[in-house]
């Protein structure tokens, strides 16, 4: 994924400046300097003093550009690094070793943090190693039961992805239970209001279809032996899930059992944020650093 | 223990034919299973349905039906109140869903469970076969339960659990699914999960219950071993874990093990080779049930 993502989609412009907050983990610290490495940003790092003076001992004289600043508790660096991204001298957040809580919750406050109100939601991308295709799959984070109004803006922030990465007319399977709407199934009501939505080209060019359960979503011939005349079933680029529950189980399962590369993007704020989520592989972690360099 | 897919296909070929009732098959798939599935000698079929439908689904199959005993009824609920009826009077070894919404099984299935007083919960289990995992996996609930609460989920371990004693997995593994993910709030599966751990934890239920609650865990390190149970936390996760076979390669098949015995649970979208391995689970199960006498006392 990280080579696919380096190669189509060059950066353009100056290296953004992206800062890691709470830097304490390693590996999310070795992951910001490989982005550096592959010239993709410029890092700033906080955290308390011991820390920052093994980062400038360890990566100093590699990287010119390195900006250390000295925060002794993961609340304040936070607290700082939303505050320079406001103030437009940071361009990325990069969650460091701190509880998602304490983090999203500041991140995505209206007023103190880096979104707007009701605005945010968590797209996995998984890459299939046949293809090189995208699937995304959301709400696999923020959303625990998202309603109808989260829904359409879960399909919204998928599609500027999807546009991001160059998916022309993308595919979008809401799911449900079972693929006919019963008033008395709400996820089921809500996929037909958001095909409706589609329809009417509310969502542009893209083509939302739903509901739709797993077997016909995911293939063409299941779907007709159900009935279902739509090109969507069997060619699918996003998936929207009813729940978390699903959402995390379907992820998973495509990505450690399937085996197909996976990342994640916080999708919605105002300026990109990467959230550290367990389980995403090194390489794909930088992927996420480039993904977020795309949201700019 | 049955490791995977061809075991119980081998085992289905010797100790059946099974007595097989097909709800309504109505479809060229469903009858094209029903056909491979006598050819192996799994099941020894009994059909309850529509004539002429089920003429029409057996046209070019090469598959003379004339010599099936069937019984003719439309309505979809008779028809499966009648083919439940009937493995609860051990007429018939196991049933099979067939051409009919899964509701009006489910909802026959309870009427005799409640009429004897045996079970209050029923659930439907996939088994999953997949690459490089040494063992079958089952995913429950996959089709009653739309949010199980506590109990609901302790009974549904338990059918899995005794499911898989029937393919000879005498200690199983579970592991308890939640997205509980450190933000927002501590969702119930999580608490499900923690509950079930201290109420089963020291195994006193014949099965263990893991620490982990995500695929991840279990199938990110070589170290950890999948489990041989999943308990999704709900229905729309536990069918879609189910039914990846389209876009993974897994393949699966899923069973409704009622104190009766088996019923053979395809989806109305499935194709013949996964219905024919549905058929094969049943008539093992169904002929475990009968060698360790544990089936219903009637």
């Amino acid at each position: 994924m990280l080579n696919y993502l380096r190669s189509k989609f060059p950066r353009r412009g100056e290296k953004p400046k992206v800062i890691l907050a709470p830097a304490k983990d390693q590996n999310v610290i070795d992951v910001l300097f490989k982005a550096v490495e592959l010239d993709i940003c410029r890092p700033v790092i906080t955290g308390n003093r011991e820390l920052l003076a093994e980062v400038a001992q360890k990566y100093g004289p590699a990287v010119s550009e390195l900006e250390l600043l000295e925060q002794p508790g993961d609340f304040e660096s936070i607290k700082l690094a939303v505050s320079m991204i406001k103030d437009n001298r940071a361009d990325i957040l990069v969650q460091g070793d701190t509880g998602h809580n304490d983090f999203l919750n500041l991140v995505l406050d209206p007023e103190k943090g880096l979104a707007r109100k009701n605005s945010c939601s968590y797209i996995s991308l998984l890459m299939s190693p046949k293809d090189n295709r995208f699937t995304m799959i959301t709400d696999t984070f923020i959303h625990t039961l998202p309603n109808l109004q989260e829904k359409y803006v879960i399909v919204e922030n998928a599609l500027r992805l999807a546009s991001m990465l160059k998916i022309d007319k993308p595919k979008v399977a809401v799911l449900a239970a079972i693929e006919k709407v019963n008033p008395r199934i709400v996820s089921t009501v809500d996929a037909a209001v958001l095909s409706k939505m589609s329809e009417r080209k509310q969502f542009g060019d893209a083509i939302v279809e739903g509901p739709l359960d797993i077997d016909c979503a995911t293939s063409r011939e299941a779907a007709a032996r159900k009935k279902l005349d739509s090109v969507v079933p069997g060619d699918v680029d996003i998936y929207v899930v009813p729940n978390v529950e699903s959402g995390y189980a379907f992820s998973q399962m495509l990505a450690f059992i399937g085996k197909m590369p996976h990342a994640g993007v916080l999708a919605g704020t105002v300026k990109p944020v990467v959230v550290n989520v367990p389980f995403i592989g090194f390489e794909e972690k930088v992927a996420e650093i480039i993904l977020s360099t795309m949201l700019l | 223990m049955i490791n995977d897919f061809a075991g119980i296909y081998q085992l289905a070929k010797e100790k059946g034919p099974g007595k097989l009732v097909v709800l309504a098959p109505e479809d060229r798939e469903f009858m094209n299973a029903v056909k491979i599935a006598r050819h192996e000698g799994y099941v020894e079929p009994i059909f309850i349905g529509n004539l002429e439908k089920m003429q029409i689904a057996a046209e070019g199959l090469d598959f003379n039906i004339d010599q099936i005993k069937k019984v003719f009824l439309n309505d979809p609920q008779e028809i499966a109140d009648y083919g439940i009826a009937m493995l609860f009077k051990k007429e018939t070894d196991l049933v099979s869903k067939g051409q009919i919404p899964t509701s009006y099984i489910y909802r026959a299935v309870i009427k005799e469970e409640q009429k004897r007083g045996i079970k209050n919960n029923i659930s439907v289990t996939s088994l999953l076969e997949i690459p490089g995992c040494d063992h079958i996996v089952a995913v429950t609930d996959v089709g009653v339960n739309i949010t199980p609460d506590y109990e609901a989920k302790a009974e549904i371990i338990k059918d899995a659990v005794s499911l898989m004693n029937l393919l000879g997995y005498d200690f199983p593994q579970v592991v308890v699914l939640s997205a509980n993910r450190g933000y927002g709030p501590t969702l119930q599966s999580y608490l499900d999960a923690q509950r079930l751990r201290e109420e089963y934890g020291d195994g006193n239920g014949g099965f263990e219950i893991r620490p982990e609650h995500s695929v991840a865990e279990l199938f990110d390190s070589v170290k950890v071993s999948p489990p041989h149970v999943f308990l999704a936390p709900e229905l729309d996760t536990g069918n879609i874990m189910a039914k990846l076979n389209y876009v993974i390669p897994v393949k699966r098949c899923a069973t409704l093990l009622c104190s009766a015995g088996p019923v053979a649970i395809p989806s109305r979208s499935d194709f013949t080779e996964s219905i024919v391995r549905d058929m094969a689970l049943g008539a093992v199960l169904a002929a475990r049930i009968k060698e360790k006498n544990i089936g219903l006392k009637i």
